[in-house]
């Protein structure tokens, strides 16, 4: 995996990327529990 | 046809951005969490009538959960319990003062044993400990709490709006009432 091939991806893909990050963020957000005290 | 590298790349790629997001969700509630969680209030900054009057129960409705918590915290339950005067000018004290503040409280479990507080999500072994130590001991004492009472409780516990945050009258209601569906 080259910078340039990144590039390529990244410059191609990155709705795709943004929604997988997306849905990412859901998960990690709704992994957060608060501490129970 | 895309070779085998640019799948594996594509595939990597895609697998960082849903761990990047995942990180970010992640630690993004955390802080929003503990920003909430420590925010302080100066209770002197905020005006309340401590006596009852008619317009003390729009006010309270219309006060944001952390000045509700000072103002639970600032008010006197002696003087809100007080009983009123049979004068004939003596208004009927508004319902939030007339149950009081201070929930029903039990002197012990009813038969059958405590009911596990923990359901509610939010309360630990800690917690229930001191809920029990103010009598609270069944999910349904926790349901049928109204605003002032759960200003009292969180204030005797220094909870800064948990409860009202973590929605605990409304989790004891819904699991009350499937228990009750399913009983």
């Amino acid at each position: 995996m080259s910078w340039a091939s990144i590039g390529f991806l990244m410059a191609y893909d990155w709705p795709y990327l943004l929604a997988v990050a997306l849905v990412g963020l859901l998960v990690g957000w709704r992994s957060f529990s608060p501490p129970k005290v | 046809m895309p070779s085998l590298t640019h799948i594996l790349e594509t595939t990597l790629l895609v697998l960082l951005a849903y761990l990047l997001g995942c990180s970010i969700g992640y630690l993004v509630h955390r802080v929003l969490y503990a920003a909430r969680g420590t925010r302080q209030v100066p209770a002197p900054a905020i005006p309340v009538a401590l006596t009852p009057t008619a317009a003390a129960p729009r006010a309270r409705r219309t006060m944001t959960p952390a000045a509700r918590l000072a103002s639970a915290v600032s008010d006197d339950p002696v003087s809100r319990n007080a009983p009123v005067p049979s004068g004939g000018s003596a208004k009927a004290p508004p319902p939030v003062s007339a149950a009081g503040p201070r929930p029903s409280a039990l002197g012990k479990p009813r038969a059958g044993g405590p009911d596990d507080l923990r359901q509610i999500k939010g309360i630990g072994p800690k917690l229930v400990a001191a809920l029990n130590a103010l009598g609270v001991y069944h999910l349904d004492q926790v349901a049928s709490w109204s605003a002032a009472n759960v200003d009292w409780v969180d204030g005797q516990l220094a909870l800064k709006g948990r409860i009202t945050r973590e929605r605990w009258v409304e989790q004891a209601k819904a699991i009350v009432n499937v228990t009750r569906l399913s009983a």
